[in-house]
Order: C-alpha cells, then sequence, then structure tokens
C-alpha cells in the first residue's frame, strides 16, 4: 500500500517536474536570446578547450601513460555531466541567490518538495550544446581508442555516465547549500568546485599522493571521469574504482539530501 | 588628472569590494596552472626536452604565466553590458570625461588590487620552487614595464568586446569568449614556441601574445634582451592599433544607444 | 485552528569589527550576538476570525508570520495550525494555507499570470471543475482578465497583488496568511482587495490573519488585534476593547500611536486582563 503511494507521488513530482521545465523554456523564450550566438560561444571555447590538449600531445606521444584520444575520453565524460547539469538542473546553481533574495519563502510555502523546486528554478539551453559536443568526442574517442564493446560494457558505459551527472549535481548542491550557513551574499564555493573540474581532464596518477586522496575522495572528480574511462579502455592502474562509484552516489545524494534539510532549518528568511 | 586618480581609487575600492570574484578567478586560473604543472612535470620524467624547453624553463614559465594572466583578470563586460541593459551607461556617458579614460584608470585601480594579491601569492610559490638562481635585475625591470604593457593590450581588448554588448545581450557569452580567446592564444596556458605550424605563424601576428607570453619570456629568459626590446615595441604598436580600433568601433556603438531609449 | 505557546525566535547576527583586520578575526574566531526577534509569544486564533497583527518595523510581525507558514523553524515554543507543526508537515500545511507576500510575488517572473496559474493548479492537483469555478469567480472580483496574458514582471504593483492574492487562495485553503499584503497599492485597488477579503472571510469562513501599517484598512476587515512591540505582544483583543480603552474621539490610528509610546501601560492592562 505503501509502495503504491510512493509510486503515485514519484509519478506526480516528475510531472511537475517536466511542468516546471516547459515553464522555463517558455519564460527563456520571452527574451530576445542568440541562441545561435551561444551555439558558436561553446563550440569556440569547447575547441579551444580540446585544442589545448592537442597541441600538448603535439610535442609528445603520451601523459601519465594516456594517448590523447584517451584524454578525450575524460573530457568527454566531464563535459557531457557539465552540459546535463545545465540542461536539467541548472536550479542548483541558484540555491544561493535564493536564500538570499529570501526567493526561497514562496518555494516553502508550497505542497511540493523544495529540492525539486530549487532543481528547476533555471534551465540553461547551454547544456544542449554541450552534451552535443561531449557526445560527438565520445564517439569519435571511442571509436580512435578501438575499445571492444559488448552489451554489458556498453550498459555500464550508460550507467557511469549516469553516475557521473549524478556525482557532479551533488557537488554543486553541496557546494552551495553551504550558502544557509553564509553571510556574505556570494558563495564562491560552487565556483571552486567547478574549477577544480579542470584536475579531472587528465589521469588521477600524473597528480602527487595527496591531490590524488583529495580527488578520489573528499571531492570525488576522479569518479566523475577517471575510473569508469580507466575501466572501458581496461587500464590496469584503475583498478577496481569504477565498482566504488555507485556507493559514492548513494552517499552523495544522502549528503546531499540532509545538507539541504539541516539549512532549511537553519534558514532565516532575511528582509530585502 | 585629479579626477582620474579618483577613478584609480574607486577602482582599487571596487576591486577590494569585490574580491570574492577576483579570488574565485583567479583560484580558477591557479588550478589550471597547477594541473599544468603537474602535466609537463609527468611528461618531463619521460623525456628531458619537449620543443626546446627543459624542466627547468617550463616550471618558471607556468607560475609567471599564471602572475601575467591573474593581473587584471577581472572583465569589465558584463558590467557594462548590465550598465547597457538597465539604461545606466547614460549616466556614465554624461560625465565630463571619456568614457574609456574612465574605464582605464578604474582598471588601474583594480589591477593594483589584485597585482598585490598574486604578486604575494605567486612570487612566494615561485621562489619555493625556483629559488633565486634565474633572477636578473635588468630582465625584472623589462618584465615589469612588459607586464604593464600586455595589461594595456588587455584593457584594449576588452573595451572591443565591451563594446559587442551593445549589440548582443549575451554578455555571459562574449565575457567567456573573450576569456578563451585570451586565455588560449596569449600563452597563459601553454608556450606559443609549442604550437604547431600554421598556428605559431598565426599567433605572431595576433596582439594576444603581449598579454603572457611576451613578458614571460622576458622574464624567464628565452628572449634575448635584443628580442626583449623588440617585443616590448610591438606591444606598444599593438596598443596603439587597438586603441585605434576602439575609437572607430566605439563611436559606431554608442550610436547604438538610442535604440534601448535610455 | 492556529494555537501559539511560547514561541521564540532568536538570529544569530555576526559581530564584525570594521576593515581588513575585523574580517580576519572574525574569520578565526567569529563572535555571534543573539537577538530576540519574538519573545516568548502565546495567542489562539479560532476558525473564521480575522486577526490584524499591528507593529512596527522589526516588532516581530513578518517573523512571526514566517514560523507560522513554515518557512522558518522555531527557536522555542509550539505552533499548531489545523493541529500540525508548519515546520514538522512543511508541504502538508503548504496544502492547507494560503500566503501573500506584498514585498515579493509567488507567481512566475517571467511567463503569462495565467500560466502561472495553470502550474499552480498542478502543484495543488486541483480538479479542473474547481479551478474553472474559482477562476471565473476571481477574476469578476479582482479584474484578473485585464492582465492575464501578461508576465509578472509586466504587472503595476495593485495588479501584482491582486493576482497574487488569487494565486493563494485557488486551492480554498482554510487558513491565509498575508504579509503587509497592500504596501504601496493605490487606495482604489486597496478597496478592491480588502473588500475581496472580508467576502473571503465571511462567505468561505476562511481564517485570516494578516499584518499591515494600513491601519483604517484593518478596521473594515478584522475584528481583532493583536499589537507586537519589540517580539512581545503588546494588546490582543477586539478592535472596540481597544476603542473602549481610550476616549471616544480618537481614531485608530491615534490610539496606537499613544499605545507604542505609553507601551507600558498596555502592558499592564494585558496583565490586568489576565488576573
Amino acid at each position: 500500500m505503501k509502495g503504491l503511494e510512493g509510486m503515485k507521488k514519484c509519478r506526480k513530482y516528475i510531472r511537475l517536474y517536466i511542468l516546471f521545465q516547459i515553464q522555463n523554456i517558455k519564460s527563456l523564450a520571452q527574451y530576445r536570446t542568440d541562441f545561435l550566438m551561444m551555439v558558436f560561444f561553446t563550440l569556440f571555447s569547447q575547441g579551444c578547450n580540446l585544442g589545448l590538449i592537442g597541441i600538448i600531445y603535439s610535442n609528445i606521444p603520451e601523459v601519465g601513460g594516456w594517448t590523447m584520444w584517451e584524454i578525450f575520453l575524460l573530457y568527454g565524460f566531464l563535459l557531457f555531466s557539465e552540459g546535463f547539469i545545465n540542461f536539467f538542473f541548472q536550479g542548483a546553481w541558484k540555491i544561493t541567490n535564493m536564500i538570499h533574495m529570501a526567493e526561497l519563502d514562496r518555494f516553502l510555502v508550497r505542497p511540493v518538495p523544495v529540492g525539486l523546486q530549487l532543481l528547476t528554478a533555471k534551465i540553461d539551453f547551454d547544456g544542449l550544446n554541450k552534451m552535443v559536443i561531449a557526445a560527438a568526442v565520445l564517439i569519435v574517442g571511442f571509436i580512435r581508442c578501438e575499445v571492444r564493446w559488448n552489451p554489458v560494457k556498453v550498459i555500464l558505459f550508460l550507467l557511469f555516465l549516469l553516475e557521473a551527472c549524478v556525482i557532479r549535481v551533488c557537488m554543486i548542491w553541496i557546494a552551495s547549500c553551504v550558502s544557509f550557513w553564509m553571510e556574505g551574499k556570494k558563495n564562491s564555493l560552487n565556483y571552486f568546485v567547478i574549477s577544480l573540474g579542470e584536475m579531472a581532464k587528465y589521469p588521477l596518477i600524473i597528480y602527487p599522493p595527496v591531490f590524488q586522496g583529495i580527488f578520489g575522495y573528499l571531492i570525488p572528480y576522479a569518479f566523475v571521469s577517471y575510473y569508469p574511462v580507466g575501466y572501458l579502455l581496461g587500464k590496469a592502474e584503475t583498478g577496481a574504482g569504477a565498482f566504488i562509484i555507485p556507493f559514492f552516489c548513494i552517499a552523495m545524494l544522502a549528503a546531499s539530501c540532509l545538507m539541504l534539510r539541516a539549512g532549511l532549518r537553519n534558514y532565516e528568511s532575511s528582509n530585502y | 588628472m585629479k579626477k582620474y586618480l579618483a577613478y584609480i581609487r574607486c577602482g582599487f575600492l571596487e576591486g577590494c569590494a569585490y574580491r570574492s570574484t577576483f579570488i574565485t578567478g583567479m583560484l580558477a586560473n591557479f588550478i589550471q596552472a597547477v594541473v599544468l604543472y603537474y602535466v609537463w612535470k609527468s611528461i618531463f620524467a619521460y623525456q628531458e626536452i619537449v620543443n626546446g624547453y627543459t624542466w627547468e624553463i617550463m616550471r618558471q614559465y607556468v607560475f609567471v604565466a599564471f602572475l601575467c594572466n591573474s593581473v587584471f583578470s577581472m572583465g569589465f563586460e558584463m558590467n557594462i553590458a548590465e550598465r547597457i541593459v538597465k539604461g545606466d551607461i547614460i549616466l556614465d556617458l554624461l560625465k565630463p570625461l571619456s568614457y574609456r579614460g574612465m574605464l582605464f584608470f578604474r582598471m588601474l585601480g583594480t589591477a593594483g588590487m589584485e597585482f598585490a594579491v598574486t604578486f604575494l601569492l605567486i612570487g612566494s610559490i615561485y621562489l619555493a620552487v625556483n629559488g633565486t638562481r634565474y633572477l636578473s635585475g635588468i630582465r625584472a625591470i623589462l618584465f615589469l614595464i612588459s607586464l604593464f604593457l600586455g595589461m594595456g593590450v588587455k584593457f584594449c581588448i576588452q573595451y572591443l568586446f565591451s563594446l559587442l554588448c551593445f549589440y548582443t545581450d549575451n554578455s555571459y557569452g562574449v565575457t567567456k569568449a573573450r576569456e578563451i580567446l585570451t586565455n588560449f592564444f596569449s600563452g597563459a596556458l601553454i608556450p606559443l614556441s609549442m604550437f604547431p605550424g600554421v598556428l605559431r605563424e598565426l599567433v605572431r601576428y595576433l596582439p594576444f601574445q603581449g598579454i603572457v607570453y611576451t613578458p614571460c619570456c622576458v622574464f624567464i629568459g628565452t628572449f634575448s634582451i635584443e628580442e626583449c626590446v623588440s617585443q616590448i615595441l610591438l606591444q606598444i604598436v599593438w596598443i596603439l592599433l587597438l586603441s585605434l580600433a576602439g575609437t572607430l568601433f566605439g563611436k559606431k556603438a554608442f550610436g547604438v544607444i538610442s535604440m534601448y531609449g535610455g | 485552528m492556529i494555537e501559539v505557546q511560547d514561541l521564540k525566535k532568536e538570529y544569530k547576527i555576526a559581530k564584525k569589527s570594521a576593515g581588513i583586520a575585523g574580517s580576519l578575526k572574525h574569520l578565526i574566531m567569529p563572535k555571534y550576538e543573539t537577538l530576540e526577534a519574538v519573545k516568548g509569544i502565546s495567542f489562539h486564533i479560532n476558525e473564521g476570525e480575522s486577526v490584524a497583527f499591528l507593529g512596527a518595523n522589526g516588532a516581530g510581525k513578518s517573523t512571526t508570520i514566517k514560523m507560522l507558514t513554515g518557512i522558518m523553524k522555531p527557536s522555542a515554543g509550539n505552533i499548531r495550525v489545523m493541529g500540525r507543526d508548519p515546520f514538522a508537515n512543511r508541504i502538508e500545511n503548504a496544502r492547507k494555507t494560503g500566503v501573500v507576500f506584498g514585498q515579493k510575488t509567488q507567481l512566475w517572473w517571467d511567463i503569462p499570470v495565467v500560466e502561472s496559474f495553470n502550474l499552480l493548479k498542478n502543484i495543488y492537483a486541483l480538479s479542473e471543475e474547481q479551478y474553472v469555478r474559482n477562476m471565473e469567480r476571481f477574476s469578476a472580483i479582482l479584474g484578473l482578465n485585464d492582465f492575464l496574458s501578461q508576465p509578472a514582471r509586466k504587472l503595476s504593483l495593485g495588479q501584482r497583488v491582486r493576482a497574487d492574492l488569487a494565486a493563494s487562495l485557488l486551492h480554498e485553503p482554510p487558513v491565509l496568511f498575508l504579509d503587509e499584503p497592500t504596501i504601496g497599492v493605490d487606495v482604489t485597488a486597496k478597496q478592491k482587495i480588502y473588500a475581496f477579503l472580508k467576502e473571503v472571510n465571511q462567505e468561505k469562513k476562511t481564517t485570516i490573519l494578516l499584518t499591515s501599517h494600513d491601519m483604517k484598512d484593518l478596521e473594515s476587515l478584522c475584528h481583532r488585534l493583536i499589537i507586537l512591540e519589540r517580539g512581545k505582544i503588546l494588546f490582543d483583543d477586539s478592535i472596540e476593547k481597544l476603542f473602549d480603552r481610550y476616549d471616544g474621539g480618537m481614531t485608530l490610528e491615534q490610539i496606537i500611536i499613544e499605545l507604542f509610546e505609553h507601551g507600558t501601560d498596555a502592558v499592564s492592562y494585558v496583565e490586568e486582563q489576565e488576573i
């Protein structure tokens, strides 16, 4: 009986999620946005990022035992998860804003979980561009790396991609929720977390042990790109890392929920 | 002159007030520098020389490039775009002094703050990693001149990009594109001499090298003294050319304001 | 309907000295001051009552409303709205209450008002029949039709408050909270709003609790006043009782000014009552 109720609730929330996102799209249409320009900018900047890696590799054969296309795969995972957040859960970025403008109030007086409302507070079409570029990079990369595919690997690949997205949403979520305890109007922590993603563009083994520890476990970027790609490529050094990812996902989801709960308990809707 | 001094002061205070933005931006650049440091380190573990660069030179390059890139890292495009959208830009244009002059002196003030912070940070890291053995007096002076001119080049480029905001409301995209363009072609991430063939030739004819690559090479000694002087002269030429372009484009762009109706 | 006992709310305020040295000091050894915004208040509101919260800025009105609506967690004390703790059972509570903040809108900023209503219909899972009936009624009384197709950001303040009011009543909540709903709204729009509220209160027996500075309008709508001063209740009774206390010639506004000036007398008045 309870399970049925849960299912019903779940369906209702998914329906609301879709409705909210449709509204977001409609509200974007109210503005004169230069979609083509955005596509151009994104293509350009991602091209530059990839070009940088290409230039480094034009001078040398490999970095830490990884070839250029293998590094591109790491990049593809990172970029895809970033685009995924931008498009589906960009609201995670707005938490700080919501808290300081006391906009959270209106979410709190509606009979819908605050988390759902926060996640759908914004949408960024640029995410679509990023996902498309990332998908292209991944496809070409896998062809170039001559990965032997089998059904299990395909499923694992999709699972890894999903896990990467979940971990990254949670990272931003947790960093943003710190705003509940901060006084300043700005929370740079989430930008910091995003900037750290730079680290995940290269294999973990090139960093000294301290950093390996930090990116392996504290801010688990290694699980976004290094371990999954390493597993798919059959790199020995990544070992069993890929199989711990689900536990990390669950732990981070739980941490995100706890952060929001604790934060709301501490929420002092300011009178601005 | 007095009013410009006031703007320097104003820029400095603004820099302090928005220090969190600056620190976030700097940290992002710093992380990038650290990552590149380790990438190069792992590369040099396998081979001694990459395209003429040794590990000794490269590890200086990474930090000095970061310093050059961080000074005046805060772009003003977003700020201008916001003022255009709100119509506040009219107020700026009504003031009895050149708009660009005002921006420049404000930037100088902000850059002063940024320079102080980055210099302390990078100076100490540089000394910890490299020690004092590569330092030389004449190069240090030339470096400061070149760094200052590099800021000038960067200012001109930012000004041109900020004028684009009159035509598009995607100021975030404009800022990002400018940031990436300058990061990529200025040598902030990787020495320009490592660029392959055609690209290497191309960057030679672009103004961006003046921002990071020129001061960097002056400092770490990959340029001979004569080369230093000629490159510094080239920076000045670029500043003149870019400000001319800024003036011409500015005349056109400010004409657009009436479209927004204030 | 609403029961409040010994309700307290403390804010922690950082005590920072000026300058960079001060900021650094705060980073290492933060010092906080506690500010008691609400200092243990108790009251009881029955079904169908319409009660006004009066008080100067910072008296604790908004804080109280925010705790009653489940937005903030009280530091101490008990709240029961229809038998539930609004913070712990936030979602359930939200389903049964309507809230209007005069200062900010609950409508979606960039989409036409009618789309906002449509979303609310889905959020509160209203039936088509209920939705259409209420929309027709609200449109007629509040004149929503003039601006239903406009996005919220383009509305005038009066229009916005009317739309917000309709939005908060769409699901026919038994309790309605209004936090300074008519702040900055012009006289004609204000009249419309209060007339509408009165009708809702009388016809649907909706319990209304509002804070406002507009004492004149309160007179027509609310029969009971709760006057707050520095987080404490100065007066809690019907408006007539307040008039009885003072000479007949005074307006409500004058009485209240009098009350704030000689606050202690009023406190003793409440105490007398309790004895």
